[in-house]
């Protein structure tokens, strides 16, 4: 244990002076945090600063105009083949196959019923995409005007039931009122709407 | 003048707090600043380099496809006719009618589609419709018919009639060898095209 013997203003002034000593370590210790800090600031913008000179010199390097040209070159190819292939998806979704349209024709009409015409032409509508909805879409149809004979009026009435169970494929399947007049040998003229069958 | 104790005490304190003041306005200050540049700098020069590099890799993987699935393009740049001399589409027409027998008669009508003059390797759709006049049976013209719009050609049928010949049915030359019951088949095809000559250049 310290005895001090000093006298009371001694004693006061010598603990104003650790005080004051322990002031200017602790403010020595700030001043070389913030000496400390400045270096690290100071490294880092160097380090960001080279780093970025580095990028652009590699950069420069890869970019140069024979590679510039093959990214022209490509991206115009990307981009025609893109365009192409877009078309051509547009196109084959869009397309209705006659062809299907009269053998299906073909496999329904009864053996008492042929045809002496058939007119085919495309056709397309604007529809709303889903019940309620004003977003249209366009949808693609051949429209068909198809004439010819059946044998007994009988024939034709049970070829109409048949055309009008057929589904979503045929619509608006019309017989002209003349084509019910004869009840024998009756000629028809029928009009409808063929859609491609959804897969 | 003696400073006492405490005085050297604020004294000291005041000057540091001034000092650090002063080294915070101008010093600091702009070292932090000139730190947010070079940051942003050092991005941007990192995202354009990166960007680069993801260019050049595309372009390998572009080719590596493009070598992978050439069946593929070839398939698709041959469902265009070349515009300019629709040779393919005559020829397949011909391979058709030498295989299912039926006479026929073709007349090409251009139209062309999109924009009239594309940009720089732009491609630029055009279109060539053909009338298709057949004569023969039934079967053999559905058949025709089919192997038409199955083809691997970009193509629309735009319009199909079928007339059944009778007696009274008046015929022309090409089509006089054909009997009553048979049918004669006028249909009217849009066939994609581009000008596959320009774009070889």
């Amino acid at each position: 244990m310290k005895i001090n013997l000093l006298p009371d203003s001694q004693k006061q002034a010598l603990k104003q002076e650790k005080i004051k000593l322990k002031v200017w370590v602790a403010l020595a210790y700030l001043g070389f945090s913030l000496v400390l800090f400045f270096c690290v600031l100071f490294s880092l913008n160097y380090m960001a600063k080279a780093k970025a000179k580095n990028f652009v010199g590699q950069t420069i390097e890869k970019n140069n105009p024979q590679n510039q040209e093959k990214f022209k070159t490509t991206k115009i190819q990307i981009e025609g083949l893109n365009t192409e292939l877009a078309f051509s998806s547009q196109v084959l979704i869009n397309k209705i196959y006659f062809s299907d349209f009269l053998e299906r024709i073909e496999g329904i009409t009864p053996a008492e019923i042929y045809f002496e015409r058939i007119l085919l032409k495309k056709g397309s509508r604007e529809v709303s995409k889903s019940e309620g909805s004003e977003e249209k879409e366009t949808q693609f149809f051949a429209q068909g005007e198809l004439e010819g004979i059946a044998k007994t009026r009988e024939n034709l009435y049970d070829f109409r039931t048949t055309l009008l169970n057929q589904g979503a494929w045929l619509e608006t399947v019309y017989f002209l009122p003349i084509s019910w007049k004869l009840p024998i040998k009756s000629e028809f003229s029928l009009s409808l709407l063929y859609f491609l069958p959804k897969k | 003048m003696i400073l006492t104790t405490k005085t050297q005490i604020k004294l000291s304190i005041l000057l540091f707090l001034g000092l650090t003041c002063l080294i915070v306005i101008f010093v600091y200050r702009p070292l932090f600043l000139n730190l947010k540049n070079n940051s942003e700098n050092l991005t941007k020069k990192a995202k354009d380099f990166f960007q680069v590099e993801k260019e050049i890799k595309s372009v390998e993987s572009f080719k590596e496809i493009t070598q992978e699935k050439a069946t593929v393009f070839s398939f698709l740049d041959d469902s265009f006719l070349n515009f300019s001399a629709p040779v393919e589409f005559f020829e397949f027409l011909e391979g058709l009618v030498r295989q299912d027998n039926l006479l026929v008669d073709i007349s090409p009508n251009v139209r062309a589609i999109g924009p009239k003059e594309g940009e720089e390797g732009e491609v630029v759709f055009k279109s060539i419709e053909f009338e298709v006049l057949s004569g023969g049976s039934f079967e053999d013209t559905l058949r025709f018919l089919k192997e038409i719009e199955h083809s691997p050609f970009l193509l629309e049928t735009l319009e199909v009639s079928l007339d059944k010949i009778t007696e009274k049915t008046t015929l022309s030359e090409e089509f006089s060898s054909l009997r009553a019951g048979e049918v004669l088949c006028r249909a009217r095809f849009k066939v994609t095209a581009k000008e596959k000559d320009a774009i070889s250049n």
